[in-house]
């Protein structure tokens, strides 16, 4: 059975720098656009702040192939598995990513 | 084609008429985009008849084939205008989003003529550009104009370009500023919009932007983000931006100390990375499609400067312009001038040159403050400094003169003051102190718009290359020596072509300061995004020609082979003190040298006929 993933990110971690975005806007539709993408990143646009969101869409990238992930060089986001989800919560610096809507 | 989105787009403000022309295959082959297609316009379409204010001037915005895409730090993006403070090329790059909202709008470049007939600022989204008058944001700081704007188009999506006071003023050392803390323009562009009564453009996003082979150009870009963590720069510029090499390049000797009259700051040990950190609230970020956060937030938490809060990726340049170079040793304050120049939308680097100058000026009673009128303008007067930043913005007292560029202020002030003002071609000149590093300094001297270290950015001096690396940029391992004249003429040749070519596909030039921005590293994820079959070397030929084409357009504005050189201080004045105490600058053998590389004449300065058959230009 295919287990549930839930994004999870480290605010601290994040640089804002939207790769993630990008990347998996072209797996969703076969082009840059930050508009298209699963993925969604609330920054400021002045206090250099940034959020991790998740727009209600699937995800189209295979398990433990996600395309943000593995773009993301600050290591800022990673998913975890249904059964995993109570030692994620475990770690303060991890939160689990809204969904925005 | 791939990469691009298409559109060229034109606007006329006297007239608002707007005309949208295809971005011809012919201009992509031999310009790729960004800085090369300003530069290649600017030559086809605007000769010496042109004055920089007059309304046929051209303004041009430009974005480049990797912009909006995953391509590491393709975030840059080109302007470019006749300076009205060289009366030659006047271009600039610029972080903010401004180029990939500009192609997400549907333009690959934006040209605009002629004067509004009231203040206005463009809108450009969905493949369209209006005129919209706004005579209520005239007058406006750059971060209400900004903020204004963001809350009726929106901030995701949203770039913003505009002037602050200093540009409406025409004062030519303003700068255009971009998304708040990001600024471009160095040699008064920032004036001609302000000419054209251009408050700001709206650029609004919306369309996606297509690669030509996606899944290989990602494993590329993972490639060259490995690459890129391995490289020495990568750790200490994401940890700590650019600010903590301030100390180091002062004991080097290449810091420009009090406009160049000494080598050593006595302060420099307030001016650390410990004391960044303790005085500053400092944080890092990166800029758009960049996995190298050196852009820093700093901020002033107590005292008269207090609340002062900006960005930048340029912090070396900030701490050692502000500091050093006007004797500044307060942090804070030196924080403060910066935000301040943002918010006057003045350029940084010929604030701090000009105010330097000033300060020479007024301790070698030079000047006395009647002239400034009654404003202490001492090397260390901190608080001197920020009021003359406001007063060049609005034109007022002896900001009136200092706002004119150091050239023209010496030309006021005489009494020999011209032999130490601060500048090349009318340019001026950024806080390296030319006699600790010749390599810069002949940068400084040929660079196509005055004197300017971004144009080549040669870090021989400073990299870890290979020797094999060393002989194919110069031609001789001596290059790394810093004081000598050695390989410096064929390295800078070499810089400038290289730069040419990652400004045109707008990639930045801290994440490419190394071996990464050569065209080897790069000519892969260019192609990829594009479907275009380039090889390096196609790429090297192509950033030889752009070189060649900015020379060319300013030959043709007047300049001459004598204005290759440098203020006449450090050609004969040996530097009194520091780790290059007693020297001066080798300009004659480096720039024979340079000429030599570049395949010039020494006497004309004019490209040789086989240059410019090898590079495919006419005869001018």
């Amino acid at each position: 059975m295919k287990l549930k993933r839930h994004l999870f990110f480290d605010t601290r971690l994040c640089t804002g720098c939207h790769l993630c975005e990008l990347s998996c806007s072209q797996e969703n539709a076969g082009e840059y656009n930050v508009d298209g993408s699963t993925i969604h990143i609330l920054s400021h646009p002045d206090l250099g702040s940034h959020l991790v969101s998740i727009r209600p869409m699937p995800c189209v990238c295979g398990n433990g192939k996600e395309t943000c992930v593995e773009i993301c060089n600050a290591k800022a986001i990673r998913f975890v598995d249904d059964r995993d989800v109570p030692l994620a919560l475990k770690d303060e610096a991890w939160t689990a990513a809204p969904i925005f809507e | 084609m791939n990469g691009f989105a298409g559109r060229i787009g034109l606007i006329d403000l006297c007239t608002g008429k707007k005309t949208v022309q295809e971005t011809a295959q012919q201009l992509i082959h031999t310009s790729l985009g960004g800085r090369g297609f300003v530069s290649q316009w600017m030559y086809e379409n605007m000769g010496p008849e042109t004055a920089p204010f007059h309304e046929d001037s051209l303004l041009l915005f430009a974005s480049g084939p990797c912009n909006g895409t995953i391509v590491p730090s393709s975030t840059r993006g080109s302007v470019g205008a006749k300076s009205p403070l060289t009366g030659i090329i006047g271009s600039g790059n610029t972080g903010s989003s401004f180029s990939v909202q500009l192609k997400r709008a549907g333009f690959d470049m934006l040209i605009v003529r002629g004067k509004a007939p009231e203040p206005s600022y463009l809108l450009v989204e969905k493949e369209d550009i209006k005129v919209v008058a706004c005579p209520e944001l005239w007058g406006a700081n750059t971060s209400h104009v900004t903020r204004r704007l963001r809350a009726l188009y929106g901030h995701g999506n949203v770039s913003i370009a505009c002037i602050g006071p200093a540009g409406e003023n025409l004062v030519p050392i303003a700068s255009i500023i971009f998304d708040r803390y990001r600024s471009a323009g160095r040699g008064g562009i920032g004036a001609v919009m302000g000419s054209k009564r251009l408050k700001a453009v709206v650029l609004k996003g919306s369309a996606g932007i297509k690669a030509a082979h996606p899944r290989a150009l990602k494993q590329e870009v993972l490639g060259f983000i490995k690459a890129l963590e391995r490289e020495p720069y990568y750790e200490r510029y994401s940890r700590e931006g650019t600010g903590v090499i301030v100390e180091p390049m002062h004991q080097m000797g290449t810091a420009l100390v009090k406009n160049g009259t000494s080598g050593y700051f006595d302060d420099i040990a307030r001016l650390n990375a410990r004391e960044l950190k303790r005085q500053l609230v400092v944080r890092q970020k990166a800029c758009f499609s960049c996995p190298m956060p050196c852009t820093q937030q700093y901020g002033v938490t107590e005292g008269p400067y207090r609340g002062a809060y900006g960005e930048g990726s340029s912090g070396a340049s900030v701490i050692m312009g502000f500091g050093p170079r006007c004797g500044v040793a307060d942090l804070k304050a030196i924080a403060k001038a910066h935000t301040l120049t943002n918010e006057l939308g003045l350029d940084l680097i010929s604030t701090n040159a000009v105010l330097g100058f000033g300060a020479e000026c007024f301790e070698k009673a030079l000047i006395d403050s009647k002239d400034t009128e009654g404003v202490p303008l001492e090397f260390g007067n901190a608080e001197a400094h920020i009021k003359m930043i406001r007063d060049m913005a609005f034109n007022r007292g002896f900001g009136r003169v200092l706002g004119l560029g150091s050239k023209k202020a010496s030309e006021i002030v005489g009494q020999g003051s011209e032999t130490f003002a601060p500048h090349v071609k009318g340019m001026d000149m950024m806080e390296v102190e030319p006699r600790g590093m010749p390599s810069w300094a002949l940068m400084f001297a040929v660079s196509s718009r005055g004197a300017d270290h971004v144009r080549a950015y040669d870090v021989c001096q400073m990299m870890p290359f290979t020797h094999e690396e060393l002989i194919r940029i110069a031609g001789t391992p001596a290059v790394k020596e810093m004081f000598g004249p050695e390989g410096k003429g064929r390295s800078v040749a070499f810089f400038e072509d290289i730069r040419a070519v990652a400004d045109s596909m707008e990639i930045c030039r801290f994440v490419t300061r190394g071996k990464l921005g050569f065209p080897e590293s790069l000519v892969d994820m260019l192609n990829l995004v594009t479907g275009l079959d380039l090889s390096a070397e196609e790429l090297y030929i192509v950033g030889e020609r752009i070189i060649n084409v900015e020379r060319l357009f300013n030959l043709r504005e007047g300049m001459t082979v004598t204005d290759d050189t440098l203020p006449e201080r450090y050609l004969k004045e040996p530097l009194p003190d520091g780790a290059a105490k007693g020297n001066t600058v080798p300009l004659k053998e480096m720039l024979r040298d340079y000429y030599h590389a570049r395949g010039w004449s020494m006497e004309t300065g004019y490209p040789n006929p086989e240059t410019l058959k090898r590079l495919n230009l006419p005869l001018p």
